[in-house]
């Protein structure tokens, strides 16, 4: 039983088809790469899946429950984790308050009017930044914040939620090389850790055919190819579109 | 049908005015992003330096004309000259410290034109041609009027040439769109910037100049041309010349059927103009999603709970503050009282406005309604005090509540200027329903019966909201709104509801604020509509930008030390306009991030 299933995705921008028809699977636990050029409509494509935008027509089932076009929040409330190309924190706030944020969201308590928030939660905060390796900068605010330390801390925010899902759009965009590698190194042990499946994208492709258990690929708001990472590799028409190799 | 048409002129005609000040308006601000609170006060220069010119030249057409030009010219001379001695310096100033300038400056010219023209009005003596009829349709229709109608369409014509087939209109429109790549192609933005903002001050400057034979040159234009140009701005699209036309035309004609037919409504007609428009296009009529400017509002600060010093430093003062009746006479008490009520009347704004994110032009509103709503409870339904202060959060609460659902999907400038439209309309209920209110002549005798003396009640309630309203900023639901105010995205994706947030911190603000206001009528013994005014409003915003947007001890500061300026320069001097609008100014340059920012935080 898949506990993501998408089911002919569609998205219209003014005449232009960013996603024209998107069906797939993702099991629980399962590390899947959605790979493709710039303007394949990946972005558009997570952002179908947790409601950032509706879909023009199609479905997102997630364990058996239909969530298509419900709001971020609510898809959140099931148990997805989301992080984005772009880094989004808050950026008045230090890193850990940040999580504790996420967790003060989760556990229900956002409407409290009158205990302070610093106290609540630190310890659980505490250790999802030991998880994303942001011990050290724990009180620092996150305005200030390196890049690099960013897109760990959104992988916090994400893992806040203790998710059975998650969805991540270029978790290592921005990131040098090396810090890439390592970063989706660390996505992985914990997405095993927790059984958690993972829908990401990522453009550097040795990443993507060392991390992932399965790949899709992309290309002008179609699926062109599925599979494993060695069937990817072989296959002709993805080095054509998207490798750009000569054959 | 003669009715109709005369109507319709004359709605075109003050269609015409309201497009040349709105022009300039939106065209500042579509290239520097500044909402340039002082272009009521050009077009107000505009109108007296064309009385100076026109007064010493001959009367025939032509002069006249040359003498208008002149005086929209020397407007713009005294715009670049603006720009480049103040604005320039705060374009990275976050942009609520730039309306903070430019309300300085307001507060400035206020004073310095009664004394270069003197405080009497001036009106032009009016050569023939200036008071000849043309008959329409067997009505006599002002000559001046015609003229006037004309001119809209011409500047808008002149404007759009410019706009769309000189270099400089190009660079213009290009730094509207993205100002940071017009800056990367090497557009030299700070020529740019001057001309635009000179271009604006003269279009102002031509806008005072030209209504000056239909009134007189007074000093009481700038603030009420100021309100009804933003409103136009807004209804147009903010930066959007064409969109600043339709709404001119579209305000200036509703307003002037309305006016004949719905008298009572003139006040607010053009405010719920103003609404609808928002609530059905939230960027205006013709308005594009402001591009954010990146960088410009620089790294949001951390809040922290209060160090050591400075609780030791609240305790004593709240020490003091209960002894206070014992040593100081009734006037320092009086002021003493002044400045606890607008504590809670900043620090509620500052709720919405910091942490919120969401800047009020019209807190006033809420002040106004916890005013009335006491007052009309001891006057009315003769409860007593203690009742009565409790109706004064709970009116505005409950309206706050209301209001906050409207608009909690607007941001920025939009959201601001949809709250100044619900004040201006409490405003016209509180002078216009003078059977409940009592009109221009208030509320009156609305004295306070405790077994204590008032001012107590006044500390215990003042302190105990601003330490509430504290806790709750430190509270989760004050991480989580901060939070919306960071990163909507975000927020949603941890299963948080920015929009109820907001709402929720308006309605605390509104209460709270309502509270103050239900406190400041016990005090002075009676409510007058100038509570909502405008004026008020802003005094809150003064108070909370003094005192910085990024820490919760700032609107203590902020209302500290602008109630102390405020009354110290009354006593000192006549000219406390130019004064403190001095202060303010200089204030800016200085800190600005603020007094308590900047005490916080030294450079």
């Amino acid at each position: 039983m898949s506990l993501l299933t998408a089911s002919d995705l569609r998205k219209n921008f003014g005449g232009v088809e960013a996603v024209a028809g998107v069906s797939f699977t993702l099991a629980a636990g399962e590390l899947l790469a959605l790979i493709g050029p710039n303007g394949a409509g990946k972005s558009t494509c997570f952002n179908l899946l947790n409601g950032q935008t509706p879909p023009d027509s199609g479905s997102v089932m997630l364990d058996g429950t239909d969530i298509t076009g419900w709001p971020p929040r609510r898809v959140w409330r099931l148990g997805v984790g989301r992080s984005f190309q772009v880094a989004a924190t808050f950026a008045s706030m230090t890193v850990r308050e940040n999580v504790q944020m996420a967790l003060i969201a989760r556990h229900g308590l956002v409407w409290r009017f009158l205990r302070p928030a610093h106290r609540l939660f630190r310890a659980e905060a505490d250790a999802l930044l030991a998880q994303a390796g942001l011990t050290d900068q724990a009180d620092q605010g996150c305005g200030a914040l390196a890049y690099g330390a960013l897109k760990r801390l959104e992988l916090a925010l994400a893992l806040a939620n203790d998710p059975r899902l998650l969805l991540m759009d270029e978790p290592a965009a921005g990131l040098a090389p090396a810090d890439r590698r390592v970063l989706m190194d660390l996505v992985r042990r914990l997405a095993r850790e927790r059984n958690c499946a993972v829908l990401f994208t990522e453009h550097d492709m040795d990443i993507v055919f060392a991390v992932a258990d399965r790949i899709m690929v992309m290309d002008r708001g179609k699926l062109i190819a599925e599979g494993d990472p060695a069937a990817i590799r072989a296959n002709r028409l993805v080095q054509a579109v998207y490798l750009g190799e000569e054959s | 049908m003669d009715f109709v048409v005369i109507q319709l002129l004359t709605g075109l005609a003050s269609a015409a005015s309201l497009f040349l000040i709105a022009a300039g308006l939106t065209v500042i601000f579509g290239v520097t992003r500044v909402v340039n609170f002082s272009h009521g006060s050009l077009y107000m220069i505009g109108c007296y330096l064309a009385w100076s010119i026109l007064t010493r030249l001959p009367r025939d057409p032509a002069w006249f004309a040359l003498g208008i030009l002149l005086a929209a010219l020397a407007t713009g001379l005294i715009g670049a000259l603006l720009e480049t001695t103040l604005l320039r310096r705060i374009y990275r100033a976050p942009e609520l410290f730039q309306l903070l300038a430019t309300f300085g400056v307001v507060l400035v010219i206020q004073d310095l034109v009664p004394l270069i023209w003197g405080p009497q009005d001036l009106p032009l003596p009016r050569p023939p041609w200036l008071r000849s009829f043309v008959t329409i349709m067997g009505e006599r229709f002002p000559l001046y009027d015609l003229i006037l109608i004309a001119i809209g369409p011409v500047v808008l014509l002149l404007l759009w040439l410019l706009l769309h087939r000189t270099r400089f209109g190009i660079l213009i429109r290009a730094a509207t769109e993205d100002r940071e790549m017009a800056a990367a192609l090497g557009i030299d933005q700070r020529i740019l910037f001057t001309a635009v903002f000179a271009l604006g001050a003269a279009l102002a400057g031509l806008g005072g100049a030209l209504i000056l034979p239909n009134t007189s040159a007074n000093t009481g234009i700038d603030l009420a041309v100021i309100v009804e140009a933003f409103v136009v701005v807004v209804v147009g699209g903010m930066g959007s010349v064409t969109g600043a036309f339709v709404a001119a035309l579209l305000i200036g004609v509703l307003q002037s059927f309305g006016i004949a037919l719905l008298p009572k409504a003139t006040l607010v007609l053009a405010f719920v103009v103003m609404a609808i428009v928002l609530i059905a296009r939230p960027n205006g009529l013709l308005g594009q999603p402001l591009a954010p400017v990146r960088g410009a509002a620089g790294v949001p600060t951390l809040i922290r709970p209060a160090s050591k010093l400075t609780q030791a430093v609240l305790m004593a003062g709240l020490g003091l503050a209960v002894v206070a009746p014992f040593v100081l006479g009734p006037y320092p008490q009086a002021v003493l009282t002044e400045a606890l009520i607008a504590m809670v009347f900043a620090a509620s704004l500052h709720l919405t406005m910091g942490p919120g994110g969401m800047v009020s032009f019209g807190h006033a509103a809420w002040f106004g309604l916890g005013a009335y709503g006491a007052a009309l409870a001891a006057k009315i339904l003769l409860l007593p005090t203690p009742i009565g202060l409790l109706a004064a959060p709970l009116v505005a609460g409950l309206a706050a509540a209301a209001f906050g659902a409207f608009i909690v999907r607007l941001s920025g400038v939009y959201l601001a200027m949809l709250t100044l439209a619900f004040a201006q309309i409490v405003w016209a209920v509180a002078t216009q329903w003078s059977w409940l209110t009592g009109g221009d002549d208030g509320v009156l005798g609305v004295w306070p019966a405790l077994p204590f003396p008032f001012y107590w009640a006044v500390l215990g309630l003042s302190a105990g909201t601003v330490w509430l309203l504290r806790q709750v900023i430190h509270a989760p639901f004050g991480f989580a709104l901060r939070a919306s105010r960071d990163s909507t995205l975000r927020a949603g994706a941890i299963g948080l509801d920015p929009d109820r947030l907001r709402m929720a911190a308006f309605t605390i603000a509104g209460a709270a604020a309502g509270l103050s206001g239900g406190l400041f009528a016990y005090a002075k013994g009676s409510v007058f509509p100038t509570y909502v005014h405008v004026g008020h409003s802003v005094d809150a915003l003064l108070m909370v930008l003094l005192g910085g947007v990024q820490t919760v001890s700032g609107p203590i500061v902020g209302a500290l030390v602008y109630t102390g300026l405020y009354d110290i320069l009354l006593q000192v001097t006549t000219m406390w306009r130019l004064a403190l609008g001095l202060a303010i100014i200089g204030l800016v340059l200085l800190f600005p991030n603020g007094i308590a920012g900047a005490i916080r935080r030294p450079a």
